[in-house]
């Protein structure tokens, strides 16, 4: 059964799994740190080692893609271990994203990048764990988390969330 | 470009340095987090490109100022602006703040380190050239360099720091960045984010902002820790006097006396779980925390019998309707006790003290001139021969602009209003779908109209005591005049009308349904008037728990024939209905059979303090939930079990093994008064949510305690106290004492929600439930355990739910009863049953899909088509599996052999001991045995039949030739796939099993 909460590392992981890239170990350092070796390079951080694996695919993005994904990655670094531990945390920690994603189809904008998905992974099981009227307060989020679990990559073994589609679209519709 | 900032933000400074190192013009908006500037998360600063392009991000709007042309660098420069949003800033942030702990500035010191060494034989942090992260590391760092007291605390030994940070801060472009941001390195600081100062990582201590919001929790005040120390030191001895029990439960003078009901359920149908958490459960987790409270309490319920839903269903069974209501009784009555459910009283409305206040309110009411009659025309039902009740008339909705087809003659479900039976349109007999006529007959009617001024001051007065969606029905309902009412109708099941000329007629039941209340409380009591019409100087209260379909009855016609009695009898004060509950995406449905029922709960395995806790969780209080397996799982997973049930059992073991249960003398200290004072607000928290109905908060809050006392024991660390100095040991003790103390805290607050669990941890606590109690008017943490207590023996509260299990729950509950009834009879079905059912079902759709072209008319029918073939499927793999199955199941003799010899076991093991725990699961094996035995030899006897039904070779071949003209024939009269797909998947079936016989040949 998935976890109840989902760490930085195992963020990495999955995120390894998505990209198809072999991240090899991650695990914590000495000051709880994602760490990892890449081409036998030492990789710290959350969102540094997501970017080594990105670039390591070869998908080339413009330099402003880059840098938006980099905050988004950055923003989740700060705040996503302390949203998975406090609830009271985290439901301000999604409000916050929840605004962002009222007028943007991605985090980024009009793309799809990494951090979408990485997000997704944080926030999975902090949605799962609410009741559909908790739910409510983050349409846009919901919406989104709607889109990004609809490719199948995305979910590896786990059910997509039940988000409810019909009062979704209506209340929420993506924004392009 | 523009950024928008608070004051002496150091992020701004990165930002400024960047634009004047790459000599880009930038104009400075003051903003604050309250502004509406922000289309993302909210943090400051935000360089704002074009309104298209946002960088809230400071790293990040400083590579965009900054670029970096060598791409190799890019990762560590990066990674470097991560370590100095993720580690650097918030530690440094943390340490500037009011009394830092020290392990925030060892964490401080041990990053000015890491800087330190990368600028050994380096110009800059990455090599020889100046990069984004200097400007970031440089400008966060900015309140040590340039302040003299910290640069002497900090920077004393760190050389390289200093000679970087002097050169940088020499360069024109950044001295000119400094003067534009005009920030002071003495603080205060801007924040950087909303959210506040990010955790870092391995601390312990949170991190507290230097200028904490009010958003941000606040620590304890003085005053709160005053109170801390003083419940804890005589909070014990200030506790009211226990309330003392009595049999028959009477309202007592100078206590406060509550008196409980819920809704009285429909005793037709099994209740489901919607029900058990709108009604019964709801106010028995109230009434249990009134019983904590030591206020008087009495819990009523009962069942509501009279009506023509039960006269018609006893008809259908060839029963008196009183047999019915026996028999639903029971199963009510039993659902209840398996929740738990502590009524004082369980009883039902066919009694005679109900017919005895009934007709005593009605005559009064007649007497003061509110009853009048009228004749009305009926809808009769010539077929069935008989006057038609409101909810056996179905039609369209008579309300403008609904226009339901499926209204009911009482109420339309679709707009909620109510309906009169004759002004539907179309109606049907809903048992024979015959129109019906109309025909005159006289009835007796309720004049609300002349009530409601005296209704409606009521009202105004004591709605503000109501739950929300109780207020929002009770508003709706006055905001049309009220009309007369019917109370009388043409049934024989109820309670008679004592009035001449109406003798043969029965009262509604909408009437005698919460009179029921009083002539429960009569059987209970054997004086019902001691509740219902208090004296002057008896503190009473009425509490009334009901889902939100039930409050028109409850603040409109109960009230009003109350009113209209005018006798002084007692009103609803605190009316807590709830919203719906829904079953995983969909609505629970009695009559459609959708969802889980009570039985069902009991089915699973899961204990009913698990249903209580998830239900009580998801109580809908403030709009409509929804139950789902997987939550339930992850409720209990998480909540009861790692939570809760993990902090009761770490305490309690640890007191065991290293005191060995004596809980250890605390001596607390400022620390220890601080998490009291925390845990206490949790508890005001509890009472005033629960004083007003707020189950669902309650809890939450009760969560919240336990969460705080796992941080306690995880900061504290008893174990490694406990090996340390003397003082040490002093200190472990006193942590694991006061961890003990919140476990028997805990115990009384969630006494209401898990009384079984409650039970077992007072046990292992060794305390008797009087003494975990909690005073309402200063609620705090007691020292519930005295001085030299000793515990038992401590055990894990609760087990994990896996996944699959649930999974196959949900798979089990989906659908409908009838189509899991269905599921259950189907496995009996074998091959050649099914099929004939698919070949049959196959011609169905075919004539369907011939006759429209409406999908929505043939899908469903299209869809049983499948579904039998997936059996057919299943049940082929199954047949050529079972050979080996039965040769592993053993045969005939050998399990009788096994069945002799368990059958002595367990006399032997009968005659030692009477203890059924120990005997009952060699029981078990014995009769497991036996029911292997007979099926063995049902499969014995049929093998052969099944054998010869599979077929010979000659048949088959037979078979395929006839299937393949069939196919040709189809496939050249239409070009739908859909029509001779089946007929295709015969013959390739049909080819199959041919393929299948020789080989075994």
């Amino acid at each position: 059964m998935p976890k109840m909460s989902t760490n930085n590392v195992d963020v990495i992981k999955m995120i390894g799994k998505y990209l198809d890239v072999s991240v090899g170990a991650v695990c914590y350092n000495t000051d709880k740190v994602p760490t990892a070796v890449l081409e036998n390079k030492n990789v710290e951080g959350f969102v540094t080692i997501i970017l080594s694996m990105v670039s390591k695919c070869g998908t080339a993005s413009s330099e402003e893609q880059r840098l938006l994904t980099y905050q988004w990655l950055e923003y989740i670094s700060m705040f996503s271990n302390q949203a998975v531990a406090n609830s009271t945390f985290a439901f301000k920690f999604l409000q916050e994203i929840n605004r962002a994603l009222q007028s943007n189809t991605y985090l980024t904008g009009q793309f799809l990048t990494i951090a979408d998905v990485a997000l997704y992974y944080i926030v999975y099981p902090l949605l799962e764990h609410m009741s559909v009227a908790e739910r409510d307060a983050f349409v846009h989020l919901c919406r989104w988390s709607k889109h990004i679990q609809a490719q199948p990559r995305v979910c590896h073994n786990r059910p997509p969330l039940p988000l409810n589609a019909v009062s979704l679209s209506v209340l929420a519709p993506a924004v392009h | 470009m523009k950024i928008y900032t608070n004051k002496n933000n150091t992020g701004t400074l990165k930002l400024l340095i960047a634009a004047n190192l790459a000599a880009k013009k930038v104009e400075i908006v003051e903003a604050e987090f309250e502004d509406d500037v922000f289309a993302g998360p909210r943090q400051l600063p935000l360089l704002e490109v074009d309104p298209e392009l946002r960088f809230f991000s400071s790293n990040a709007a400083v590579q965009y100022l900054f670029p970096i042309l060598d791409m190799s660098e890019n990762g560590q420069c990066q990674q470097l602006q991560e370590w100095e949003a993720t580690r650097l800033q918030p530690s440094l942030s943390a340490a500037l703040g009011k009394s830092p702990a020290s392990d925030v500035k060892q964490v401080l010191k041990s990053s000015l380190e890491h800087v330190n060494g990368l600028l050994g034989g380096h110009q800059y942090v990455l090599g020889d050239k100046i990069s984004a992260a200097d400007i970031s590391i440089w400008s966060t760092l900015y309140p040590l360099t340039h302040n003299d007291d910290l640069r002497e605390q900090y920077l004393k030994e760190l050389g390289n720091i200093r000679r970087w940070s002097d050169a940088i801060g020499g360069a024109k472009s950044v001295q000119e960045a400094v003067r534009q941001w005009g920030g002071s390195p003495t603080g205060p600081f801007g924040q950087i984010s909303a959210l506040g100062l990010p955790q870092v990582a391995n601390l312990v201590s949170p991190a507290g902002s230097p200028d904490d919001d009010a958003e941000v929790q606040e620590g304890p005040t003085p005053e709160e820790i005053e109170a801390a120390k003083e419940g804890w030191l005589n909070g014990l001895s200030k506790l009211q006097p226990p309330l003392k029990q009595e049999k028959i439960v009477l309202p007592v003078k100078g206590r406060k006396n509550v008196l409980i009901t819920s809704a009285l359920p429909y005793v037709n149908n099994v209740p489901h779980l919607g029900n058990i958490i709108g009604c019964v459960l709801s106010a028995d987790i109230f009434a249990r925390y009134c019983r904590l409270c030591d206020y008087n309490t009495l819990y009523i319920c009962g069942t509501d019998e009279y009506g023509t839903a039960t006269e018609t269903k006893a008809l259908e069974e060839g029963v008196t309707p009183k047999q019915i209501c026996d028999k639903y009784f029971e199963i009510h009555n039993n659902v209840y006790r398996w929740f738990n459910i502590g009524f004082d009283y369980f009883g039902r409305t066919s009694t005679e003290e109900q017919a005895e206040i009934t007709q005593r309110l009605f005559l009064k009411l007649n007497e003061n001139g509110f009853v009048s009659s009228q004749t009305v025309d009926q809808l009769f039902c010539e077929k069935c021969d008989r006057f038609l009740a409101d909810r056996f008339v179905e039609g369209t909705c008579p309300h403008p602009g609904c226009g339901y087809e499926g209204a009911r003659g009482d109420q339309c479900d679709k707009c909620g209003r109510l309906v009169n039976a004759p002004e539907l349109l179309q109606p049907r007999c809903k048992v024979c779908a015959h129109p019906p006529v109309l025909k005159p007959s006289e009835q007796l009617f309720i004049e609300l109209g002349q009530l409601e001024p005296s209704l409606r001051s009521w009202m105004s007065r004591w709605e503000h005591l109501w739950s929300a969606p109780a207020r929002a029905v009770g508003r709706a309902w006055l905001r049309e005049p009220l009309r007369a009412r019917a109370l009388t109708r043409d049934l024989r099941w109820g309670v008679p009308v004592p009035l001449d000329g109406y003798r043969h007629k029965v009262f509604y039941v909408w009437f005698d349904a919460p009179i029921g209340y009083m002539s429960i409380t009569q059987c209970a009591t054997k004086q019902y008037e001691a509740w219902w019409k208090p004296d002057k100087e008896y503190d009473v209260s009425l509490y009334q728990f009901m889902a939100k379909d039930n409050v028109p009855f409850h603040v409109v016609m109960f009230p009003a024939t109350v009113l209209g009695v005018n006798e002084g009898h007692l009103l609803v004060k605190h009316l807590f209905a709830t919203e719906y509950l829904n079953y995983e995406e969909g609505k629970f449905s009695k009559s459609r059979g959708v969802g889980v029922f009570g039985n069902d709960a009991q089915d699973t395995g899961i204990p009913s303090d698990v249903w209580r806790f998830y239900l009580a969780s998801i109580r809908p209080e403030t709009s409509d939930s929804s139950f789902s397996w997987t939550e339930l799982g992850t409720r209990n997973n998480s909540e009861l079990l790692n939570n809760l049930g993990n902090f009761c059992h770490r305490s309690l073991s640890f007191c065991s093994n290293a005191f060995k249960g004596l809980i250890p003398e605390p001596n607390p200290r400022r620390s220890d008064y601080e998490l009291m004072a925390l845990v206490n607000r949790e508890i005001a928290a509890y009472v005033q949510n629960m004083e007003k109905g707020r189950l669902r908060e309650a809890l939450r809050h009760v969560l919240s305690i336990s969460r705080l006392g796992n941080q306690h024991m995880q900061s504290e660390q008893p174990w490694v106290l406990l090996k340390g100095s003397e003082d040490d040991k002093q200190r472990g003790a006193t942590a694991i004492g006061l961890c003990c103390q919140l476990v028997a805290l805990l115990c009384a607050l969630l006494a209401p929600y898990v009384p079984d669990t409650t039970r077992k941890l007072r046990g292992q606590l060794n305390v008797d439930a009087e003494k975990l109690r909690l005073n309402p008017e200063n609620p705090r943490l007691l020292r519930y355990l005295p001085p030299g207590h000793i515990i038992g023996k401590p055990e894990p509260l609760f087990v994990k739910i896996e996944q699959e299990r649930l999974e196959e729950l949900r798979a089990r509950y989906a659908g409908t009863q009838s189509q899991r009834a269905d599921k259950k009879n189907s496995k009996t079905l074998d091959i050649a049953e099914l099929e004939k059912a698919i070949a049959e079902q196959g011609d169905a759709v075919r004539k369907l899909k011939s006759t429209t072209k409406d999908k929505s008319v043939w899908q469903p029918e299209v869809e049983k088509l499948l579904e039998l073939k997936k059996r057919l499927t299943e049940a082929q793999k199954q047949a050529e599996t079972r050979p080996a199955a039965n040769q592993a199941a053993g045969d005939v003799a050998s399990l009788e052999k096994a069945i002799a010899e368990q059958g002595d076991a367990v006399r032997k093991l009968k005659s030692t001991t009477k203890d059924k725990s120990v005997w009952q699961p060699e029981v078990e094996k014995l009769l497991e045995l036996k029911k292997r035995l007979t099926e063995a030899q049902k499969q014995a006897e049929t093998r052969p039949a099944a054998n010869q039904a599979a077929g010979d070779v000659a048949s088959l071949e037979k078979a395929i030739a006839e299937q393949g003209d069939k196919v040709r024939k189809l496939k050249a009269s239409t070009k739908d796939k859909a029509v001779w797909q089946p007929e295709v998947n015969v013959l390739l079936d049909l080819k199959k099993r041919l393929q299948a016989l020789q080989v075994k040949k």
